[in-house]
């Protein structure tokens, strides 16, 4: 059999020269996470022919993965995500190099595997441990690759030293790890997040019980394979040179359905950035009841609208 | 022994954007994808995904070295083996309660035209465009809409085609002619191939290969990342038919995707395409007629100052 590196990605030198296939070939990919656009993330570019992996991550497989995880099936539920992950990208090209790692590295860890990657794509649920990769990421002035979907709302843009910050973009408070789990877990900070409603088409009752902690993210299969591609060719675009990459603020943003080339939306960074100064620390935070009122009424608002729409649309 | 989890606990996360009558639509809905490689394969993986039961796969080819930089199935286990067979199996195990029905054959079209009204939604996605524009005429005069996604590097088309849309004709600039025959042969005609310029400025062609694909027959090139895009948009497409949750872009609108953009056009409408399209057109009128030995002649020398400019742009682009 004739598994050589040039059989197997034959069709892709109808668009990358030798050059720009030899830099796919040597890259070093560094992807962190356990929230499944990862996975998939690794074994789209093992086809575009990237050879060297860092995975690093933990979990198994469940039955709620199914919908959109790629190595998720019926006999692999219960298997540990990263080593299924290693072992197909072992079958798509055999050559490869995967070095795995089963638990997400810790703040000093990170910078050291960071140092041995080209690009690093943080695909955790988590956002205030991406923030930390991001962080170390534009510390260490390697890119990093943003795939973020949630619903069918999804954001996918590259950083690299010389773009706004991700805490620029999301309007996200600058705060060391603890600190930013605390206002990423808080309920307040979960109310700011209504552009899953509005923007990705999430719905209410759905949206209610997450706020509540009842229920995790929406996710649907088409959105997420959609943002895991477009962030594959930002990839590739990082590692050849060929096309410019979509640097933040510019960014691929999905919503309602369509995707376009976009900018982060200023309105949502202003309005989480002017609630964390009045409402985040000091006295602010006496003033929640005033907020949970507001958000209260936000939300039965939104919900009726819903209702009325779906029945209209038998 | 452990019990397999049931359909509301596997796709668990779709009830967050869609609600549970929207969802028992695509449960219940029945695909028919012709040709399973790089797109009908993507589809139907991520259509299984989302919660669609029933699927009608037809292919007659088997998972070769080739398939590997951008097929979803093919892995150095499944080489050799047919690719709807893979799917299927893929299929069964995302979501156990599936109907898969396999045809591991070619089928002709009067057997495709069988199957279409049994089925929801159709998507042709063999390699071969002739053998689609025929089956998108046929899903239309049966009124079941259809998928049409047209992938090539890094451009693609993606629409649906409803009963009483334009048709694909329009959208591509392909000229009507009756029989599969007629059309595969026109298409295969050096000339009309050179109707595929565009290849190299917007779907990032490299010069040397669009010469080779026009003098030496060679295949067309797909990269990964463009191939599961367009295939996970088309998807996405189809569900908002299935489920009626959102407006599919359907002709005369379509989306037009390359590298840098993502954009919904329209038939018609001020943009490249609309150009070519009506450059095919006419080209193909004016080749019907006696001036074609000469248009031929005309169209040597446009060949080499394409070939020319083409190197010459990848030269300029290769600068730092």
């Amino acid at each position: 059999m004739d598994l050589t590196y040039k059989a197997l990605f034959e069709r892709n030198y109808g668009v990358f020269t030798e050059d720009d296939q030899e830099r796919i070939r040597s890259a070093k990919v560094l992807i962190i996470g356990d929230s499944g656009s990862g996975e998939t993330l690794a074994l789209l570019l093992s086809r575009c022919g990237v050879e060297h992996f860092i995975l690093a991550g933990q979990g198994i497989y469940e039955a709620g993965d199914m919908n959109r995880q790629i190595g998720c099936f019926t006999d692999t539920i219960g298997e540990n995500k990263i080593t299924l992950m290693s072992e197909t990208i072992l079958k798509i090209n055999p050559a490869a190099q995967v070095t795995s790692f089963h638990t997400l590295p810790t703040e000093e860890d990170l910078d050291q595997l960071i140092e041995q990657c080209d690009v690093v794509i943080p695909a955790v649920d988590d956002l205030s441990y991406s923030v930390l990769i991001f962080r170390a990421a534009r510390k260490l002035e390697k890119p990093a690759v943003l795939c973020l979907p949630s619903g069918s709302i999804g954001w996918i843009s590259v950083f690299t030293p010389e773009t706004p910050t991700i805490e620029d973009v999301f309007g996200v408070p600058t705060l060391n790890y603890n600190g930013l789990k605390q206002v990423v877990h808080s309920r307040e900070y979960r109310c700011a997040q209504y552009n899953f409603i509005t923007a990705g088409d999430w719905r209410v009752d759905w949206f209610w019980d997450y706020f509540l902690g009842k229920r995790p993210l929406a996710l649907i299969c088409t959105v997420e394979w959609m943002a895991v591609s477009l962030a594959a060719l930002e990839v590739l675009k990082v590692i050849t040179g060929k096309w410019k990459p979509k640097l933040a603020p510019k960014c691929w943003y999905i919503r309602g359905g369509k995707v376009s080339s976009s900018h982060f939306g200023l309105f949502i960074k202003w309005h989480r950035k002017l609630g964390w100064t009045i409402f985040g620390q000091g006295i602010g935070i006496h003033l929640h009841k005033l907020t949970h009122w507001f958000w209260g009424t936000f939300f039965r608002l939104i919900r009726y609208r819903q209702k009325n729409s779906e029945s209209k649309h038998p | 022994m452990n019990i397999l989890p049931g359909y509301q606990e596997l796709f668990l996360r779709n009830y967050g954007v869609f609600t549970e009558k929207e969802q028992d639509r695509i449960r219940t809905s029945k695909v028919l994808i012709i040709g399973c490689g790089g797109i009908g394969g993507t589809v139907a993986v991520v259509l299984a995904r989302s919660g669609v039961s029933n699927f009608i796969l037809v292919e007659f080819d088997n998972y070769g070295f080739s398939n590997m930089n951008r097929q979803i199935a093919c892995f150095t286990d499944t080489l050799g083996r047919n690719k709807a067979e893979v799917i299927r199996e893929q299929i069964m195990k995302i979501n156990p309660d599936a109907q898969v029905e396999v045809y591991p054959e070619l089928l002709n079209h009067e057997r495709i035209s069988e199957l279409i009204p049994r089925v929801d939604v159709v998507f042709p996605a063999a390699d071969d465009l002739a053998f689609s524009v025929i089956v998108f005429r046929e899903a239309q005069r049966l009124g079941v809409p259809a998928l049409l996604i047209f992938p090539s590097g890094t451009w693609a088309n993606v629409c649906i085609l409803m009963p009483d849309s334009p048709p694909v004709e329009d959208i591509e600039g392909v000229p009507k002619l009756g029989s599969y025959e007629e059309l595969k042969d026109m298409l295969a005609i050096r000339k009309y191939k050179f109707g595929t310029y565009f290849y190299v400025p917007f779907a990032d062609w490299r010069i040397d290969y669009y010469r080779s694909f026009i003098e030496e027959d060679s295949s067309p090139t797909h990269i990964a990342p463009s191939v599961w895009l367009c295939s996970s948009l088309g998807s996405l497409e189809v569900l908002k038919v299935l489920s009626g949750k959102w407006k599919p872009v359907a002709s005369p609108r379509y989306w037009n995707i390359t590298a840098n953009a993502i954009r919904i056009n329209r038939i018609g409408g001020l943009n490249l395409q609309t150009l070519l399209v009506w450059q095919r057109k006419i080209m193909w009128r004016l080749f019907q007629t006696r001036l074609s030995p000469v248009l031929e002649w005309a169209q040597e020398i446009w060949w080499k100052l394409f070939i020319a400019w083409g190197h010459f742009r990848e030269r300029r682009g290769s600068k730092p």
